[in-house]
């Protein structure tokens, strides 16, 4: 492999790494933090479900361990999608690019990111019902809802893992060519 | 395997050595080993041409048709 792209695949590789460890202390921090988050709604960095909190009645703490844990879902998911790409640009850097552990990963992102795109609207449903139980009766609220955020993730999934089987076919060619004498 | 190279007999039977070869064929000797071990999945036909010509040979001296023993040809 080119220096050039030996050297971006290592900086991917600690981006992604920074990002495994950033975005579930990102998520903890704004957990511990809810107050504060529901103090800066509509300011565009507070997640929409968050618009439904009566902010007048803060939800009580187990209703904010709900949503955590609810929460703490798609984290994990997407912590898991982080390991794989750091894994992969790892494995980029070395020089290790038509192999059966590449393709792999890249086909497992595809599928993870695909899962994460599916459960989306049902974890905002979710949250918004953990959020909104400690609301007086008549208060609380389920939404659901489909963005074109999450469309354009299913296809960026599916891309992905149309990818990794046209990587697939470009490893077999590989392994033929390394076995032609 | 269905294909078996008897490159081991023909170089014995010239008296040359696996790294003389490779280097007359123009081939790296780990090359010439993933042929000698019937691990190659495809020869060019410049190599056989060049082996053939180093060792003063024919194809057929170095490759042979073996059945396998379930009769069905192998992927």
């Amino acid at each position: 492999m080119e220096p050039r792209a030996i050297r971006l695949s290592r900086a991917l590789y600690v981006i992604f790494l920074a990002g495994l460890v950033a975005v579930p202390a990102l998520h903890a921090g704004m957990w511990l933090n809810l107050d504060w988050m529901l103090a800066q709604r509509g300011q565009g960095i507070v997640p929409d479900y968050m618009a439904l909190v009566d902010i007048v009645n803060p939800p009580p703490a187990w209703a904010r361990l709900l949503g955590f844990c609810v929460d703490a879902v798609p984290v994990a998911i997407t912590a898991v999608i982080f390991w794989n790409l750091a894994q992969l640009f790892k494995g980029y850097a070395r020089g290790e690019v038509f192999t059966k552990g590449s393709v792999a990963r890249i086909r497992r992102t595809g599928q993870l990111m695909l899962l994460l795109a599916c459960l989306g609207p049902f974890v905002a449903g979710a949250l918004s019902i953990a959020l909104t139980l400690g609301n007086p009766p008549g208060q609380r609220q389920f939404a659901i809802g489909l963005s074109s955020a999450d469309f354009t993730q299913i296809i960026t999934a599916l891309v992905i893992m149309v990818a990794a089987y046209v990587m697939d076919q470009g490893r077999a060619l590989s392994d033929d060519a390394e076995l032609t004498v | 395997m269905a294909i078996v190279v008897n490159l081991d007999v023909a170089l014995a039977r010239r008296k040359m050595s696996s790294k003389d070869l490779a280097e007359a064929v123009g081939i790296t000797p780990q090359n010439l080993s993933v042929l000698k071990t019937g691990r190659a999945k495809a020869i060019r036909f410049s190599t056989l041409e060049a082996i053939c010509r180093t060792l003063s040979c024919q194809p057929g001296d170095i490759l042979e048709y073996v059945p396998d023993a379930g009769g069905k040809p192998e992927e």
